[in-house]
């Protein structure tokens, strides 16, 4: 048992001295790749500002992402979606193993619970705010989505104020809606411009804004929901799955 | 870079300076305590340090959004599964018969 042990420990350690080998590698090659090639030291920053006006937002950071770069952003958020429906697959799995009638209840104190009270319905403004400022200055889909993700996670300790997640069909609608309103906007900007992803200019707001707010609403449910996936069930009065 | 600083005064670059090689120091720190840690509640801790103190050094090289992505995702998020991936951990632990490790405390309202 000991020798077992034993082997177990210096196995671990390889493969963390591997691992740190690997790591320094890679750390190597890209300080040697930034110093060798100073030629992208300037960016695309003078295309993005001469462009800026056709946008449609007034943020340079959002301009790329939601416009001139759609494409990698409908990525960034088919890949959040494969990662909740992923832990979503595998929560069921864990339950099973760790029985949750036997997991201590979460402790609920009136401290939590104020907290709970007076913040989540704050941060849940601050994601609405940082929404609609990603037009401006910086802020975004992503980062209300996630402000909104935290919120819905500080809830989920207190049992007076748990998110009830709504049962298949409407949490994989408001999962999917980012992605898929992306997917719609490249279409129908097809349809009305000819040209995948180039929104009509003068109301490319709008759409932005728009696709920022379906995108806001996926991230937030992606993220809530991988929480609530990894989470262990604990005992609740009024335990939902 | 936009929101990069523009003062122009050599004692508010000085200063500037000085904070910049504490937060790339800190920053070298932290990291490498978080691998070193034993205790994996500790390690937990000390990463969601690490992602404030980077959300500040991506704020530091003049980029905001990254900034507040990174201490949202990043550290909060993140932080939050990582929490909740530990607590399985040791709920699978407390049923596998291994006794729990000495982080085996309650730490489900820490967040």
């Amino acid at each position: 048992m000991d020798l077992a042990d034993g082997n177990d420990e210096r196995a671990a350690r390889a493969v963390r001295v591997v691992l740190a080998l690997g790591c320094g590698v890679v750390a190597a090659v890209l300080g040697w790749a930034l110093a060798a090639d100073g030629s992208s030291a300037a960016g695309l920053a003078t295309e993005v500002r001469a462009a800026l006006p056709r946008s449609g937002v007034e943020h340079p950071v959002t301009a790329v992402l939601l416009n001139f770069r759609a494409f990698d952003t409908m990525l960034e958020l088919a890949v959040l979606l494969v990662v909740a429906i992923a832990t979503g697959a595998t929560a069921a799995v864990g339950q099973i193993e760790t029985r949750p009638d036997e997991m201590p209840a979460a402790p609920s104190s009136p401290l939590l619970e104020s907290l709970v009270h007076d913040l989540v319905p704050f941060a849940i403004l601050v994601g609405a705010y940082l929404l609609w400022v990603g037009a401006y200055a910086p802020g975004g889909a992503f980062q209300a989505g996630a402000m909104i993700a935290a919120a819905g996670v500080l809830a989920h300790f207190s049992p007076r104020f748990r998110p009830q997640v709504p049962d298949r069909w409407p949490t994989r609608g408001i999962l999917v809606l980012g992605t898929a309103a992306f997917a719609f906007a490249a279409l129908a900007a097809l349809a009305l411009t000819g040209v995948y992803f180039a929104y009509p200019v003068a109301r490319a707001g709008a759409w932005i804004l728009a696709i920022e707010s379906a995108a806001t609403a996926s991230v937030a449910a992606a993220l809530y929901v991988t929480f609530r996936a990894i989470m262990p069930a604990d005992r609740l009065p009024d335990a939902q799955r | 870079m936009p929101g990069a600083s523009r003062t122009n005064e050599p004692g508010a670059t000085r200063v500037l300076t000085v904070i910049d090689l504490l937060l790339s120091g800190t920053l070298v720190a932290v990291a490498l305590l978080t691998l070193g840690a034993r205790d994996l509640f500790a390690s937990v801790v000390l990463f969601i340090s690490n992602g404030l103190l980077l959300a500040l050094a991506w704020a530091r090289l003049g980029a905001p959004d990254v900034a507040m992505a990174e201490a949202a995702i990043g550290a909060g998020i993140t932080g939050a599964l990582v929490l909740a991936a530990l607590r399985r951990m040791q709920a699978f632990r407390g049923h596998g018969g291994a006794s729990p490790p000495a982080s085996g405390r309650d730490d489900s309202g820490s967040r």
